[in-house]
């Protein structure tokens, strides 16, 4: 089964008249705030950066996030200036990849962002963590600091209910997708020191899931947060083969022990096809980040080409179905 | 009382890569909520047509707009520009009244929002009448919503019961023979609720038609009974931007906020720009109690 793309993609270009998104804005999160309203995350660059010599990448490649909404899931009002830049040391060459999930914290909504931090420049194969930020209403953020420290990780996504009463969030120590349970949000923000060591030292344990398919088999990542499902939490990831394409698949994870995986699809829900999704900044890419259900229809929102936002959406219901019936 | 300039201004200028706030940025309604300054902002194109812009702060100085405006002319009646809102709190929802200039006719026009983004339109509290400088008490008086309004030259208010249908007409205030307000008069910001009575912040000219800012203090049961009037302005045109631009020599408020220290009053400069003057919370409180 495949994901259907909406007509008039791309939702987001770069904006020329904007200095800091007007390079490329892609991989977005999404989430419905508080006042119902679709609000997306994205990750942009200014324009001025420049090809690597001999290697993949740029140089002066620096991403930091900006905030959008929307009625309709479809025609976005941006912000003017980023919601999220490098103010502190841990992110001083850019916060990229924001996914952002919505948990109920005493009887408050509180929107939860995980970025990807970055304190070596963009394209080495170092200086990522995995960072959080916070808000309740898509106006005033805040920054809670490196959460993941110490080791090269990304693809954060928070489960957008407890599990067995805790906070769980996926992560991705390449190659392959874990999980981490937190006590509570204070626990997430501040753990005890040995808490990462212990974890580590079971990491095996914790794997959720591993690259399976040709289409994957270099590496595989959370996209959005998972959503809740009679069926299970439907995940939406991204996986990345050898020739460095990458494409976005669909598993289905217990929900009492996500590490259990019920169902999984062979096939790549939405693979680089459309011509902005195959041309652009880091060409073949689909990225999907954010998934919001709205009425039966599963909105994913994803980058192309790490180049511009876009949407593709699907039946929940016919996903659901398709996915038991691999 | 006197209004002190912050050094910055003006906070917010046209912005010449939105076609929708190219030409000018100016009367402001103003809130704040939850910790942030909010502004409802006229924006007006290259083509003159206003619409309706929103900005965020932390500090009340400096901003961050949003790309799109979130009103903009709907139909006929609002073909010619959507202008001057102020924006009122009451209970869990914020009302905005703006005028809605057809082209050849302007009318008050009523709106209201829980997000002060996206706003459902209400209709014309005064169908039919030409009507401005609109705005929205912060509560009932008396058991009724209750609107100031203007029929030139003068100050007025209305009730009502519902919000749509309004009446009991009668007049606030009046222009000043011989002073800096003797032409034409009318509200800025909405009322502001004191112990000693609701901070009216107006506007008014004389012959000169430089528009000056004053400041009044109405009784809270009967907001009809002006218990003070300052003799002075608070603010004129003084600096450049004031008084060169696409209307010299005016300034212009929509709205303002009282923190706990400190008043911030935004007003428009030659209707081209937006600025911010303030005074501690201290002086306006002895402003009331004198």
């Amino acid at each position: 089964m495949k994901l259907t793309r909406y007509q008039h993609n791309p939702i987001l270009k770069p904006d020329p008249t904007e200095d800091w998104e007007s390079g490329a804005v892609f991989n977005c999160g999404a989430a419905i705030g508080p006042d119902g309203l679709i609000y997306l995350l994205y990750r942009a660059v200014p324009k001025g950066y420049t090809k690597k010599p001999g290697g993949q990448g740029y140089e002066n490649y620096i991403s930091s996030i900006g905030c959008a909404f929307s009625q309709d899931g479809v025609h976005f009002t941006r912000f003017e200036r980023p919601v999220i830049e490098l103010t502190e040391d841990y992110e001083r060459f850019g916060c990229e990849d924001p996914r952002v999930t919505g948990l109920d914290v005493q009887g408050k909504t509180i929107y939860l962002i995980t970025y990807t931090a970055l304190f070596a420049p963009a394209f080495s194969s170092y200086g990522n963590r995995v960072a959080l930020a916070s808000t309740e209403d898509f106006r005033l953020f805040h920054k809670h600091g490196v959460v993941i420290p110490e080791l090269e990780d990304k693809d954060a996504v928070i489960f957008p209910k407890p599990i067995k009463g805790k906070i769980a969030m996926l992560h991705r120590i390449t190659p392959n997708i874990q999980i981490v349970y937190f006590d509570d949000l204070e626990q997430l923000m501040h753990p005890q020191e040995d808490f990462w060591s212990k974890y580590r030292a079971s990491l095996d344990d914790f794997t959720v899931m591993r690259p399976q398919f040709e289409w994957e088999a270099k590496k595989i990542g959370a996209g959005a947060p998972p959503i809740k499902t009679e069926e299970g939490w439907l995940l939406i990831y991204h996986g990345k083969d050898d020739e460095n394409v990458y494409r976005a698949g669909a598993a289905l994870l217990d929900l009492e022990d996500p590490s259990k995986v019920i169902a999984r699809s062979p096939e790549p829900i939405l693979e680089p096809e459309e011509e902005y999704e195959r041309v652009g900044d880091t060409p073949n890419v689909v990225f999907p980040e954010g998934a919001i259900v709205m009425g039966d229809t599963l909105y994913l929102y994803y980058g192309a080409a790490d180049t511009c936002c876009c949407l593709a959406t699907a039946r929940l219901g016919e996903l659901l179905d398709y996915l038991l019936a691999c | 009382m006197k209004l002190k300039r912050y050094q910055g201004n003006p906070i917010l200028t046209p912005c010449k890569e939105h076609a929708w706030e190219a030409q000018a940025v100016f009367n402001a309604a103003a809130v704040y909520d939850r910790g942030l300054f909010h502004l409802l902002y006229r924006a007006q194109g290259v083509d003159g047509i206003s619409s309706i812009g929103y900005a965020l702060s932390r500090d009340g100085f400096n901003w961050l707009r949003l790309d799109r405006p979130v009103l903009e002319p709907a139909d006929e009646q609002e073909a010619g520009g959507v202008e001057d809102p102020r924006v009122t709190r009451i209970g869990d929802t914020f009302y905005m009244c703006y005028v809605a200039y057809s082209g050849t006719f302007y009318q008050i026009a009523l709106a209201r929002s829980q997000n002060l983004v996206t706003w459902e339109r209400l209709g014309f509290p005064l169908p039919g009448e030409r009507n401005k400088d609109a705005a929205l008490f912060p509560e009932k008086i008396g058991g009724r919503y209750c609107m100031l309004h203007r029929r030139e030259p003068d100050i007025w208010l209305a009730y009502s019961d519902d919000l749509i249908h309004w009446g009991d007409h009668q007049i606030v205030m009046r222009p000043r023979p011989g002073a800096w307000d003797s032409y034409k008069i009318g509200a800025n910001g909405p009322p502001l609720r004191t112990d000693a009575g609701w901070l009216l912040f107006y506007h008014g000219f004389a012959q000169d038609k430089v528009y000056r800012m004053g400041v009044a203090l109405l009784d809270l049961e009967d907001p009809t009974v002006v218990l003070k009037r300052q003799e002075e302005p608070i603010l004129e045109p003084e600096e450049e931007w004031e008084r060169e631009g696409d209307v010299p020599n005016v300034i212009f408020s929509c709205g303002q906020v009282m923190t706990e220290e400190t008043l911030y009053v935004y007003y428009g400069g030659a209707d081209t720009a937006l600025g911010v003057a303030t005074a501690p919370r201290t002086e306006v409180e002895e402003f009331c109690q004198s």
